[in-house]
């Protein structure tokens, strides 16, 4: 994937991929498009040579988790998640298709490192080796922080449960 | 919808819908309908993206140059705006704070709060100062536009303190203004008022 050395030129290439990316995961189109303009506003100043779609994906991933950790943009995303129609699932997590619902649940319980791996993973459907040299870090790695997001889901349902 | 293998990723689909194609994508594509669903509807997806406002990087002297010219004139300000001593109150280096006053009589009445003078009034200087300080005082008057400055009463010392009267007195003559200092010794400061002729 090759960078694109103006930040002008990147935001109209990339722009949307990284808001369809964003509203994947705090299904809201306004709220993806506001995430993306913000990042891009401050990238600017130190926009460099590395800047290619995967950084951006990355860094759009770690600002929606900022969004949704927000307890007040939360609120909000989740009143609307259950009126808005399923999105496609091809990667299901417990048999559940990610959302705002189960990532902010879970972003109480794990780290920033393992909710990389479950984005990556579970909403922008990319297979262990592609997270892998996504993220920086061995495939074992990647296994190791998936094993802990199922067992971390299976823990939340049976208290939900009982 | 349930893919034939390892789904082709978002970020996958989004690298091909931009053009740039991987054989092994383009196959899973030709075999796979949820993943070619997925790219379909990228790419039938618009965004209406904001415009992107780039912030001018200024030069860090064009935020200076106004910050400077700012300070500049609340220095100025406060140098207007400073308080001043009352007249005949002035601040001398090493003693402090000197204030003095004058008495005026005038056919046997003697005022305190008065500061204009007529042919026969008879005045005194009062001079207060910080306790325990050793000063030679001095009066000189001086009237306005005069050249040289008269020096009415003997110089004297004293130990500072409240309402010192220096001895003697001294009349005011003329239509113009004279001013009647104090020069305080150390410190070599003046406490200075005026005195207006009545018309």
């Amino acid at each position: 994937m090759e960078a694109v050395s103006d930040p002008q030129a990147a935001y109209r290439a990339y722009g949307p991929a990284l808001v369809r990316k964003a509203e994947r995961i705090l299904r809201s189109r306004e709220d993806a498009i506001d995430v993306v303009h913000a990042l891009f506003v401050d990238l600017i100043p130190r926009w460099s040579k590395d800047v290619d779609l995967p950084y951006l994906y990355r860094a759009i991933t770690n600002r929606c988790l900022n969004v949704v950790r927000d307890r007040g943009t939360r609120a909000r995303l989740l009143d609307r998640e259950p009126q808005l129609a399923a999105p496609l699932g091809r990667v299901k997590l417990e048999d559940e298709i990610v959302g705002v619902g189960l990532i902010a649940s879970l972003a109480e319980r794990l780290d920033e490192n393992h909710l990389e791996v479950l984005v990556a993973r579970f909403v922008d459907d990319m297979t262990q080796d592609e997270i892998a040299a996504h993220l920086g870090v061995s495939r074992k790695t990647v296994g190791k922080r998936l094993d802990r997001i199922r067992d971390t889901v299976i823990a939340l349902r049976t208290e939900a449960a009982g | 919808m349930m893919c034939i293998g390892d789904p082709i990723s978002w970020l996958a689909l989004e690298t091909h819908a931009l053009g740039r194609r991987d054989a092994a994508v383009t196959a899973h594509l030709d075999a796979c309908s949820a993943c070619r669903e997925c790219l379909q509807q990228i790419e039938c997806d618009v965004v209406a993206l904001p415009r992107l406002a780039v912030p001018v990087r200024r030069p860090w002297w064009h935020f200076a140059v106004p910050a400077f010219g700012a300070l500049a004139a609340v220095a100025a300000l406060l140098v207007l705006l400073r308080p001043r001593d009352p007249e005949g109150v002035t601040h001398i280096k090493g003693l402090g704070e000197v204030q003095i006053e004058v008495v005026r009589e005038r056919a046997g009445t003697i005022r305190d709060d008065v500061r204009s003078f007529a042919p026969g009034d008879r005045w005194k200087v009062v001079v207060t100062c910080p306790f325990d300080h050793s000063v030679s005082l001095d009066v000189i008057v001086r009237e306005e536009g005069a050249t040289r400055a008269d020096h009415p009463l003997a110089p004297m010392r004293a130990i500072c303190g409240n309402r010192i009267v220096i001895p003697g007195a001294f009349t005011v003559t003329g239509d113009k203004t004279n001013r009647v200092c104090v020069h305080v010794m150390p410190g070599d400061g003046d406490a200075c008022l005026t005195l207006h002729p009545e018309r």
